[in-house]
């Protein structure tokens, strides 16, 4: 089945986002990374003013 | 959204999701700050303690150093740049959890874990864990660092670590900005920090021509160790080498160490040092009642030692160090 260009670059964009999520951290794990640490001095910058 | 602030160390960078931290081993995903390095060292050695340098810090034992990849300072004479300057991926990385690095310190033989080459810091977590493991199981954990981190995290570290050595670069804003992109309050901070937890300090300062080498700065650093430090401070001055981004410019000359020694026992340091000088007499401790050499070293060996239970040999005066 020949996939339109559109639906290619949807399919292109949802892979890239999905690398960012936490199921990317799974794949990020698999090229060489073991599990991240969480690191303990930071905060959300949502809890920042301005 | 989902930015994070990271608050190790003073550049509080402010990370988007997926990006890193300046430092290169701290990410951001789904807004939780990670740590890409934690029991991923790239570097794995086991050192003289002399080589830190520690020279107040059971001499003549071996110190299982470890570092990762990343550092916070990019200092353009880094002698260790291939792993500081770059992320892990471009880092041939070992699989080394705390409990890992504990045994194998033991089997080698050490009497110490050394946090080294690139900077502690930056694989803070990884750092305080082996810390914790290793002080509790009879091994001192021995830092080198240029101390280019928060109150908060340093006092926490402070907590597990026996020795600390800190890069004291320079005593000018300008020159930490324009050598190392950083500053230098916050290393002025952390140091004073360090001396007040109680955990054993000594300071390292490399002299740099035409940087940092003038009789001014000798100067000021000696009397900024001393009055904040006090006399009893191990203070090395260590000899630059082209390096790195500094590759034009010539190693320093011995007369200006020489001239940064002499200032130092001048000003009274009871304990200053050379380094990188092979066969110099200040490579040797001298007790600073008697003036009789206690501590003899060639190079990263050391030859005599003439301290017993902590006391000078021949005089039976402390002198301040960790000695067991």
């Amino acid at each position: 089945m020949v996939m339109k260009r559109s639906d290619f670059l949807k399919m292109c964009l949802a892979g890239l986002a999905g690398l960012l999520s936490l199921k990317g951290l799974k794949i990020f794990e698999s090229m060489g990374h073991k599990s991240l640490k969480e690191a303990r001095f930071y905060r959300s910058a949502d809890t920042l003013l301005g | 959204m989902n930015k994070v602030e990271c608050q190790l160390c003073p550049r509080h960078c402010l990370i988007e999701e997926g990006g890193r931290g300046d430092c290169r081993v701290r990410t951001n995903v789904g807004g939780k700050l990670f740590s890409l390095v934690y029991g991923d060292p790239c570097t794995v050695h086991v050192d003289p303690i002399e080589k830190k340098p520690f020279f107040h810090v059971v001499p003549g034992s071996q110190a299982f150093s470890i570092a990762t990849a990343g550092c916070n300072l990019h200092c353009r004479y880094c002698q260790n740049w291939q792993i500081s300057q770059v992320p892990p991926e471009e880092t041939r990385n070992m699989q080394m959890p705390p409990e890992d690095v504990v045994r194998h310190a033991k089997n080698n033989g050490c009497r110490s874990i050394a946090y080294t080459y690139s900077d502690p810091v930056v694989f803070y977590e990884y750092t305080y864990d082996t810390c914790a493991l290793a002080k509790d199981q009879g091994l001192l954990n021995v830092l080198v660092t240029a101390a280019y981190i928060e109150q908060k995290p340093l006092r926490e570290l402070c907590k597990v670590s026996h020795a600390i050595k800190v890069d004291l670069k320079g005593m000018t804003n300008t020159f930490y900005q324009k050598m190392s992109g950083a500053t230098l309050q916050p290393v002025l901070d952390a140091i004073v920090t360090i001396k007040k937890s109680g955990v054993w300090l000594e300071i390292c300062n490399l002299v740099v021509p035409t940087w940092n080498d003038s009789d001014q700065d000798l100067l000021t650093l000696i009397r900024w160790v001393k009055n904040n430090c006090g006399k009893d401070t191990p203070l090395h001055f260590s000899r630059f080498s082209p390096m790195y981004q500094l590759n034009d410019l010539p190693p320093t000359p011995l007369a200006t160490l020489n001239r940064a020694w002499e200032m130092a026992k001048a000003e009274g340091m009871s304990f200053p040092y050379l380094g990188n000088i092979p066969e110099h007499p200040a490579d040797n401790t001298y007790c600073p009642y008697d003036g009789k050499l206690i501590i003899g070293r060639r190079g990263y060996e050391v030859t005599e030692n003439h301290i017993k239970d902590g006391k000078c040999e021949y005089c039976n005066n402390v002198i301040p160090g960790i000695w067991s």
